[in-house]
């Protein structure tokens, strides 16, 4: 019991946004004028994505003047957990939902070339294998 | 004695480090939101400076590790109490809001006219 806390939810939280937030910034880095190109086309997709990144970030900001509240004692020191921790939960899901969102947006589409290059694959190698 | 003296001191340079770049951040935040407004001109300068958005996206993905340091860190301390963990948290912290203030910025050069 002693190793479980809130903290732990902070740390599966921070592993899933690193995960996408590396997901999106290979996949965009990788093939630069794609990426921006879907951004580009599917611009209501990344805008939507890209606000509630940024309103992510301000909760997750104005989480910290809480610190600040608690330190000039104007807040008890409970209120750690009854409202920044649900202010980074918050902040962490905000974030969370709009990479997946911007993500799925810059996500290099199957080419429908090597899609049929795989079924034909699956189809000819028992034929290829059998004597 | 002197060891909590020191931690309080590290405690108010913290969050008066956290004021100052939370600040920072909320203001570009809100310059950034503004521009978002209309799609069609952010979606076109996001294309034009992709660059300065790979630099974004990378500046949010070492955010990213960093706050995982930070949470790493701060569970040590919850777990044995040792100071050491308090303060290398609180450093690392720094690091991460300074990392979201580059990330942010990045994005409202991006979003610039």
């Amino acid at each position: 019991m002693k190793y479980l806390n809130p903290v732990l939810t902070g740390i599966f939280a921070s592993v899933i946004a690193s995960y996408l937030t590396f997901k999106v910034y290979s996949s965009s880095a990788k093939r630069t004028d794609y990426s921006m190109a879907r951004l580009f086309l599917r611009r209501e997709d990344a805008i939507k994505s890209l606000k509630m990144l940024i309103g992510s970030l301000i909760i997750f900001a104005s989480g910290r003047a809480v610190s600040m509240l608690i330190l000039l004692n104007i807040l008890e020191e409970s209120a750690i957990y009854y409202i920044r921790v649900p202010i980074d939960v918050t902040a962490t899901i905000l974030l969370t939902y709009s990479l997946v969102i911007l993500y799925k947006v810059i996500k290099p589409k199957e080419s429908l070339t090597s899609r049929l290059h795989v079924s034909l694959a699956s189809h000819l190698s028992p034929l290829v294998q059998s004597p | 004695m002197e060891e909590n003296e020191l931690v309080d001191y590290f405690m108010a340079f913290r969050e008066s480090v956290y004021l100052i770049l939370g600040l920072q951040i909320i203001f570009y935040s809100v310059k950034v939101v503004l521009k978002l407004r209309n799609a069609k001109i952010s979606s076109s300068r996001i294309f034009l400076r992709s660059e300065i958005f790979l630099r974004f996206l990378e500046d949010l993905f070492l955010f990213s590790l960093s706050c995982i340091a930070m949470a790493v860190l701060l569970y040590f301390w919850w777990i044995t109490n040792h100071e050491a963990f308090r303060i290398s948290g609180g450093l690392v912290s720094i690091l991460s809001l300074t990392l979201l203030l580059l990330s942010v910025r990045n994005l409202k050069l991006t979003l610039e006219e």
